[in-house]
């Protein structure tokens, strides 16, 4: 198992640990509701444990995974053939690019991109809440071109420009938006 | 069938009146963009429509929408033929024949019968949808609050067990939707939920906002993380001659035009298997009972097959969509939150007093098909090349649109917030094998299930008995049994033996 499979295969862990307590903390809030308002969140709540619970032990006890391999969604519409024709395409060199293993140069870069892509996110809903709509356009793209993507000044300028032009004539034209709306500052 | 013939007259002159033509063919073209573009497809197109709906009357949201739907699948096979490249997952089984032909020269040919089998597979399948109307119709007059609380669970499991993936993650993801719509008030006893205080939560997670993020910013990041690289040169010969012999090949392949619209109307209406589903079983049917043609060296049957089965899977998956709020396909799923935000409640009142608004949707998605084909045929050579437009471009154009469209429906910022939190969240969610589309429906039919399960409730003595003791009831009780036992069933059988 590389480096990229070790941190996504952990990643994965945590994440659906994640989810295991978060859905019991909704359990042991209902719980407190009165008797009509707690029923469904109950219901759905306990049944997200057992299904998350079911998942878990799938992946601490492998043995037991394999043994419910046949318990996979889609499987009644797939056919030897269409399996066929999959591998014929991935003998192609076509089709499903999915899941090819990378190096471990490429590991550390996989990791490092969706950080990275993370904060350019959030950081692009921070100019929003703090400057607006409009400033968030511009300078939200023009800085992913420019930093991210490493375009070229005068493709990211060009890109920028012509977006945010659109952006405004779809938002503040035809859904009379205001320029500075979502800003906390103005 | 006479109240939606009838409904068809002024639905007829809506699409065509106002500013309505206008919203059709803006559906239209960016339906064929954003079909074009490898790695994003229906969802995207439709999740990006959502806030531009906004405002509108919900007939011309429903054009446009619409619109959108009927022609993402089109500019997906125009590079599958001519580059290769799928634009949509669907598009997977176009490639099949469609490339091979470019190869040898035919590219027109390939282009004129993907462009007559979507019209006319489209049409196949809609017509089923209007004959097919009426009939559930008089079967949603019998539903009671039992019946709607089972169609929800209904929806969510036989989306969880039919659609690829972890059976596990896909149900967890459907209980996440409904833990989420409970947040708010609750619709049974007024008492608060989940709130912490927050007079945004009040109302509850904003359905388009969850939406768009769950379909779009997920899409947006994997794509700037390099979920695909551009296409490679365009190589096409385009001859009118080629392109009339294409367009008139599904009449001459009609047994087998037949065949594929009906595996695609057929796999529509089940919920949760899409287009890729539709077209790729379609293609199979047709290399086995084409005797002639061997299916795979680029001939025009392959491209018919899976074209046909594609568009009139649109048709059929709007029935459950729009009868019982049960989406058919991940675009189906966008499209009930459209619905819910223009007030629009499938079931019983959709297919009766507003009849005309579906009318409406249904000639969108008819007339989107034939604009894009008239454009896509003509002009296809020039329209492949948006597809060579890297993803890190197109990331942050969805991230602006997203965000501020979710903010411009309720002029929140935290609606932004929970577009983008979801989004982030449902990027995982892909990257771990949860289905994204569960959710959604759970999300969606959540607030539907706990008022019917209380009114279910209220009006019965014997508890969880009544689910049993109702004939529609019990039919959907069997059904959910039945669509657990053969997803288990069925891949034991197929395991071969050690």
């Amino acid at each position: 198992m590389n480096r990229t499979a070790k941190f996504w295969h952990k990643g994965e862990f945590y994440y659906i640990a994640l989810l295991f307590i978060v859905t019991l903390l909704f359990v042991v809030e209902s719980a407190g509701f009165p008797t009509k308002a707690k029923l469904f969140p109950l219901i759905v709540g306990g049944a997200a444990l057992l299904v998350i619970t079911a998942d878990v032990l799938q992946m601490i006890f492998p043995a037991l995974g394999e043994k419910f391999q046949g318990f996979k969604g889609g499987e009644l519409f797939k056919t030897n053939r269409e399996q066929q024709v999959v591998k014929e395409l991935k003998a192609r060199g076509e089709g499903d690019t999915a899941d090819e293993e990378g190096t471990e140069a490429a590991g550390r870069s996989e990791t490092m991109e969706t950080v990275k892509t993370f904060l350019w996110f959030m950081g692009g809903f921070a100019v929003f809440y703090l400057f607006g709509y409009l400033a968030f356009s511009f300078l939200f793209i023009f800085l992913f071109l420019k930093f991210y993507a490493r375009l070229s000044l005068i493709k990211s300028l060009a890109i920028t420009g012509g977006f945010t032009l659109f952006v405004w004539a779809a938002f503040s034209l035809f859904l009379r938006l205001d320029i500075l709306a979502g800003s906390s500052l103005f | 069938m006479l109240e939606v013939i009838l409904s068809f007259g002024p639905a007829l002159v809506t699409v065509f009146s106002g500013l309505n033509p206008l919203f059709l063919l803006f559906g239209a073209v960016v339906g064929l963009v954003i079909g074009i573009l490898p790695g994003i497809g229906g969802v995207v197109a439709l999740s990006l429509l959502i806030p531009f709906s906004w405002g509108m009357d919900p007939t011309s949201a429903m054009i446009m929408m619409g619109a959108a739907m009927g022609s993402v699948t089109y500019g997906g096979s125009i590079t599958a033929i001519l580059l290769n490249v799928p634009g949509t997952a669907s598009n997977v089984s176009t490639l099949l024949d469609g490339y091979p032909m470019t190869v040898k020269g035919r590219a027109g040919v390939a282009l004129g019968a993907s462009a007559s089998s979507t019209v006319l597979g489209s049409l196949f399948g809609l017509v089923v949808l209007v004959v097919l109307i009426p009939v559930v119709s008089i079967l949603l007059m019998s539903f009671a609050p039992p019946e709607f609380f089972l169609l929800a669970v209904v929806g969510i499991v036989s989306i969880a067990f039919l659609t690829t993936g972890n059976v596990f993650r896909s149900l967890f993801a459907g209980a996440v939707g409904l833990m989420l719509s409970v947040i708010g008030i609750s619709p049974v006893t007024g008492t608060l939920r989940f709130t912490f205080g927050a007079t945004y939560l009040l109302d509850g997670i904003d359905y388009s906002a969850a939406i768009m993020g769950l379909f779009a910013v997920s899409e947006a990041f994997k794509l700037a993380m390099g979920g695909y690289k551009p296409a490679a040169k365009v190589r096409t010969e385009q001859k009118f001659s080629h392109v009339m012999e294409g367009i008139m090949s599904p009449i001459r392949h009609l047994a087998l035009f037949i065949q594929s619209s009906i595996i695609g109307t057929v796999i529509g209406i089940i919920p949760g298997v899409g287009g890729t589903v539709a077209g790729m079983l379609a293609w199979i049917a047709g290399a086995a009972t084409s005797k002639k043609a061997k299916f795979g060296t680029g001939v025009v049957g392959g491209v018919i097959a899976s074209e046909s089965a594609m568009s009139a899977k649109d048709g059929g998956s709007l029935l459950p969509t729009v009868a019982f709020g049960i989406p058919g396909s991940a675009e189906m799923a966008v499209l009930l939150g459209a619905f819910t935000l223009h007030g629009l409640q499938p079931g019983p009142g959709l297919l009766t007093t507003q009849l005309p608004t579906v009318s409406s949707l249904i000639f969108a998605l008819m007339f989107a098909c034939i604009i894009v084909t008239v454009i896509g045929v003509f002009s296809a050579k020039y329209l492949a090349k948006i597809s060579m437009v890297p993803g890190y471009i197109v990331a942050p154009t969805i991230i602006v649109l997203t965000l501020v469209g979710a903010f411009v429906i309720r002029q929140s910022i935290w609606d932004s917030f929970v577009c983008l939190a979801t989004g982030i969240f449902a990027f995982f969610m892909m990257k771990w094998g949860f289905s994204r589309m569960t959710l959604a429906v759970g999300l969606i039919l959540g607030e539907i299930a706990e008022l019917n399960l209380g009114l279910t409730l209220q009006i019965t003595r014997t508890g969880g008995l009544i689910f049993l003791t109702r004939p529609i009831s019990l039919a959907l009780v069997i059904v959910i049994v039945v669509t657990v036992l053969l997803a288990i069933i069925i891949p034991l059988r197929k395991r071969p033996a050690k």
